[in-house]
């Protein structure tokens, strides 16, 4: 993964109850299914829940930072992340995922998913 | 199914004691708990602890020092819950006739740490994406006030109530009144809130005795345990601006204590951050969803009021060192129903107790416990 680049989240489907688990399950949580459960991408925008910017760094995060949820309109799922940018970003918004440096350390970086406003 | 009771409390006043141990926070506050029950080490028959930081087995380290040992210990861990939890657990086992009498502790030390937020477990997927319990709480804050038009003045005014309390409490770790000026100009910490409506980072401990025996404790009023209800949350896309385990704790413990929320005269509640009160007010079934800043405007929850909410100062300025909390909170609400006949608070009978536990992926929250106490 390239820092910046569109990025897609991965999620457990059960082929057995159809529950859908993020992040990926070894097992339902629904019907314990072990065996029959599929990875799927879960839908490339979603909608930006709430957001806050917090004003305390923390290890390996500058601050200020942005946290934010995303839900999606057809599946039961949060998903909770770093905003890459919220000067103009409202609750409501349309956002997609990035690929992003989440903490910077000595011992390396950890890099995850981002959010940022969906692109036109 | 037998009834217990608390017969003794104890509490020492929060603060930063690095120099402390759990133990030496912790013996303190058993002692009080014990002299105020009048009850001997032969009369306790197990000790339970409720702890989140200090590390492996704090009941039995704190019972070696007060000679309780040869006895089952408890260690509970559930975050903010954690000794809330562990009066759960005594509770069961006396209604059960498993024991007569047990003595219940909470205490933490966070002075070790330093300061700052929360340590939470960063091998947690939303941890690791900076997620602290401030900003959990902002984004709680940020749907309620856009759902129901509450203001960030009524935010502030949580923490002037609470923190009122806190100056005439002398066990509150934070003594300093403040204004709704000075709280909106404290230093952000997660938008909307700023460093006056969030706990702070601190010490210390509570006990108490608990016993199928009224009759023990004959410093007080004997104050029956008349609801204790546990749960953990569910995982899923929650709506913010309200509080489903809590609602659902509630409703399980005024049903089992024959009783509905008109009828609760004192609360001490979970407000880690200014937001929790006002959510937690509907949860609890004080007023209905978007008015519980009505119903502080109106000075209802206020230390005079009709329904005094954390009159200790609660989380915000009594303290909130995590295991200790739970605990805490049931020693002040015994402590007000005894005062009880005081021109204040001619009639209090029926208190509420009630703490939440988070930190983890995905939950509303994890862990939220009630106990619903009644002076006789």
């Amino acid at each position: 993964m390239v820092d910046g680049e569109q990025a897609r989240l991965v999620a457990t489907r059960c082929g057995h109850c159809s529950r859908l688990t993020f992040p990926p399950a070894a097992v339902c949580p629904q019907c314990w299914e072990r065996v029959d459960l599929r990875r799927e991408l879960l839908p490339a925008r979603g909608v930006l829940y709430a957001w806050t910017v917090v004003h305390i760094p923390d290890s390996g995060i500058a601050a200020p930072y942005a946290i934010g949820c995303v839900d999606f309109p057809d599946v039961s799922v949060r998903i909770v992340g770093r905003l890459v940018d919220w000067t103009e970003i409202s609750a409501g918004d349309p956002v997609e995922f990035v690929a992003g440096v989440l903490r910077e350390r000595a011992e390396g970086s950890l890099v995850g998913w981002m959010i940022r406003k969906a692109q036109v | 199914m037998r009834q217990p009771y608390i017969t003794g409390v104890g509490m020492i006043g929060f603060g930063r004691f690095r120099d402390a141990t759990l133990e030496s926070l912790a013996v303190p506050a058993a002692l009080d708990a014990l002299s105020d029950a009048g009850a001997g080490a032969s009369n306790i028959d197990a000790v339970y602890c409720g702890n989140v930081y200090g590390g492996m087995l704090p009941a039995q380290r704190i019972a070696g020092q007060l000679g309780l040992t040869g006895r089952p210990c408890y260690n509970v861990e559930a975050a903010c819950s954690s000794s809330a939890v562990a009066l759960h657990l005594a509770v069961q086992a006396i209604r059960a006739g498993q024991l007569d009498t047990a003595l219940v502790i909470g205490v933490e030390q966070l002075s070790v740490f330093g300061g700052g937020t929360l340590r939470l477990n960063e091998s947690d997927f939303e941890v690791s994406q900076g997620v602290s319990m401030p900003a959990v709480y902002a984004m709680r804050a940020q749907r309620y006030l856009g759902a129901t038009g509450a203001t960030i003045e009524d935010l502030a005014a949580v923490a002037v109530k609470n923190r009122g309390n806190g100056a005439r409490n002398p066990r509150a770790q934070f003594r300093k009144a403040v204004t709704v000026d000075e709280v909106l100009a404290s230093r952000p910490i997660a938008d909307p809130l700023t460093l006056l409506q969030c706990c702070g980072s601190g010490d210390g401990a509570a006990a108490v005795v608990v016993s199928s025996d009224p009759d023990y404790g004959s410093a007080g009023r004997p104050v029956a345990i008349a609801a204790s209800v546990v749960s953990s949350g569910t995982i899923g896309p929650h709506d913010l601006s309200r509080e489903p385990l809590t609602a659902r704790v509630a409703q399980a413990a005024y049903q089992e204590a024959g009783i509905t929320p008109s009828e609760v005269n004192v609360v001490e509640l979970h407000d880690a951050f200014s937001i929790a009160e006002l959510l937690y007010y509907e949860a609890l079934g004080l007023c209905g969803y978007g008015e519980a800043a009505e119903l502080l405007r109106d000075g209802f929850t206020a230390h005079t009021g009709a329904c005094p909410v954390n009159p200790s100062g609660g989380l915000l300025a009594r303290g909130h060192p995590l295991g200790a909390t739970g605990i805490a909170q049931v020693a002040e609400v015994v402590w007000h129903l005894r005062q009880s006949g005081a021109l204040i608070r001619p009639q209090s009978r029926i208190g509420l107790t009630h703490c939440t536990g988070g930190g983890i992926s995905g939950y509303d929250h994890a862990a939220c416990t009630i106990h619903i106490l009644a002076a006789g």
